[in-house]
């Protein structure tokens, strides 16, 4: 076999994609740095590159959060965060790791009592210089046994996070067996994490809103915004905006009205990105029974957005991924299924509505297992990471793609 | 009876949609608490309503009373349900256990995207031919006349 073969053989086995023409693929692998059990990775780039959190699996009650810098082509030997056994392990709702000018701040969720649905937020620090983490510091100031998760953090100010959560403090009970649903819904919150862990300025964002999708924040040059999956008294499920303007938290509006009508979970949340005051969002959205992966610019820090821009095909399943780049255009990743087989995507769409070819980054298990691949811009390439699925184990796969070749 | 929040609705456009994959219906295959296999076509010649939800799904978890009430009305009415999920069996074995609904649970091995299902919960209602006649997206009344009416006469 010749060697432009044996590369265009490795893409298609790695990457799903295969060479028609005889050229060698964009896509640089990158070895994952340990085995075993891993799963649900979690990339984050700011000011020190790019780094990378996963759950590590030890046995059926041990887990380890992980993390590791990217050092040139190569993922750092990795480090513990920590251990537990009494973790709550969701495919969609997962730890995650955040830098601000040298401070990391990572979270995991924590079970707060026997009910399988009782969790918290836990955060865990490490202030620039230090050695140990500060761990399992708290995050909400209830203490209701319900759910809370789906964070999202990002760096704010100099050496703080801006962090948004699902808060299920006005829920309990609702799950129970028996007539009910009668209780409060499930909110959103956010405050500001100091380096050393301390919570400040928490607040209501929405006191209802989809129980079971991801939340996304940015900071824009107004102040911080977040977008999540509403759920208004029809049960419409729309992606909404608030942003924190002049001290205050505006009233949530939509991004764009979707009308998707459903009493149920999608388990889909929307993705953002912000530079300045442009910002874009990508989501999905299930109306009419039409799977859809739409983008939206603003450039007005969210106060208003264009039309969506559909990026996906019919078959697209969602779990999105966002990021500006300059020149008015932003790149989102999506996973979508073609002909039988699922891929996870990923295209550059202009503001201006112009779409770019789309290129496949891997094949994928549709199967919830298979997580939300991540998608991070550093300088002039994009990494991503995902979770493979085979029948003994899963792994995590990294890869980085030159984003001028989209 | 009958939830305050609002629910979906069985659309009648979906309805006329559906009817012509018989046969991707027929071949699906579950795996039932013990870990044998079902398939459609082992119930052939009842309706039956495949009820996809999660141990996760609140809505899921809020509607089952209901769809728990109506099932004896329903099995005179020559149906059989099925209450589907993707989760490990010994997921559904404890949520059995513990909340004790009297349903026929399996597991779908699949991915619910292969059945273009999109959120949770979700009703496929096939007739006594394995044709899919309706769907439902979201949480509904099972206990609302409407509903009932429709689940009736629906062939």
């Amino acid at each position: 076999m010749g060697k432009i073969a044996k590369v265009c053989l490795f893409f298609t086995i790695v990457f799903g994609v295969s060479c028609s023409t005889p050229k060698v693929e964009p896509f640089q692998n990158i070895p994952f740095p340990e085995d075993g059990e891993s799963a649900l990775p979690y990339l984050f780039s700011g000011s020190e590159g790019l780094m990378m959190s996963w759950v590590k699996t030890l046995d059926d009650s041990t887990s380890q959060l992980m993390y590791s810098h990217l050092e040139g082509a190569t993922w750092s030997q990795p480090e513990t965060v920590l251990e537990g056994v009494d973790w709550f392990i969701n495919w969609a709702d997962f730890p995650s790791i955040t830098e601000n000018n040298g401070n990391l701040l990572t979270h995991f969720l924590q079970k707060s009592s026997k009910e399988k649905f009782s969790y918290d937020v836990k955060l865990n620090v490490l202030p620039k210089g230090s050695s140990d983490w500060a761990l399992g510091l708290p995050l909400h100031t209830d203490s209701t046994f319900t759910e809370h998760g789906f964070v999202s953090a990002v760096p704010y100010r100099d050496d703080s996070f801006f962090v948004a959560w699902l808060d299920g403090r006005n829920t309990a009970s609702s799950m129970d067996h028996g007539h009910s649903g009668h209780n409060g819904a499930m909110s959103i919150r956010a405050a500001r994490v100091g380096q050393d862990g301390a919570i400040y300025d928490e607040a209501l964002l929405d006191a209802k809103t989809c129980d079971c999708c991801q939340t996304t924040a940015a900071i824009t040059d107004n102040g911080p915004i977040v977008i999540y999956r509403d759920r208004s008294e029809e049960e419409l499920r729309d992606i909404a905006i608030t942003r924190y303007v002049n001290g205050e938290w505006t009233a949530p509006q939509a991004v764009y009205e979707d009308g998707w009508e459903i009493n149920g979970c999608p388990v889909n949340g929307p993705k953002v990105d912000a530079q300045g005051n442009e910002v874009v969002v990508a989501w999905f959205t299930g109306v009419n029974n039409k799977p859809a992966v739409k983008v939206a610019f603003s450039s007005d820090g969210g106060e208003s957005f264009g039309e969506p821009i559909q990026v996906s095909g019919m078959e697209a399943l969602g779990r999105v991924d966002v990021d500006l780049l300059d020149d008015n255009l932003a790149v989102v990743s999506w996973m979508e299924t073609e002909n039988g087989e699922t891929y996870l995507k990923v295209l550059k769409v202009g503001t201006s509505g112009e779409k770019y070819a789309p290129v496949v980054v891997t094949q994928m298990d549709p199967a919830r297992k298979s997580g939300f691949p991540q998608m991070e811009k550093v300088g002039d390439r994009l990494y991503f990471a995902w979770t493979s699925i085979s029948e003994e184990s899963t792994s995590i796969k990294t890869a980085s793609l030159a984003i001028s070749t989209l | 009876m009958g939830c305050e929040q609002s629910t979906s609705s069985i659309s009648t456009s979906a309805a006329e949609k559906v009817s012509s994959d018989r046969s991707s219906i027929n071949s699906l295959l579950f795996k039932d608490l013990e870990g044998n296999t079902i398939a459609i076509s082992d119930f052939k010649g009842k309706r039956v309503l495949l009820h996809f939800w999660a141990t996760w799904c609140k809505p899921c978890l809020e509607e089952l009373p209901d769809l728990e009430q109506v099932k004896p009305f329903l099995e005179k009415e020559n149906y059989q349900l099925l209450l589907v999920s993707e989760e490990s069996l010994e997921e559904i074995i404890e949520f059995q256990k513990k909340k004790g609904f009297d349903f026929q649970f399996v597991r779908y091995e699949g991915a619910l995207s292969d059945l273009k299902i999109y959120a949770l919960p979700a009703t496929f209602i096939l007739n006594e031919k394995g044709e899919k006649v309706m769907e439902m997206s979201g949480k509904m009344d099972w206990d609302s006349e409407l509903t009932i009416k429709e689940l009736t006469e629906l062939h």
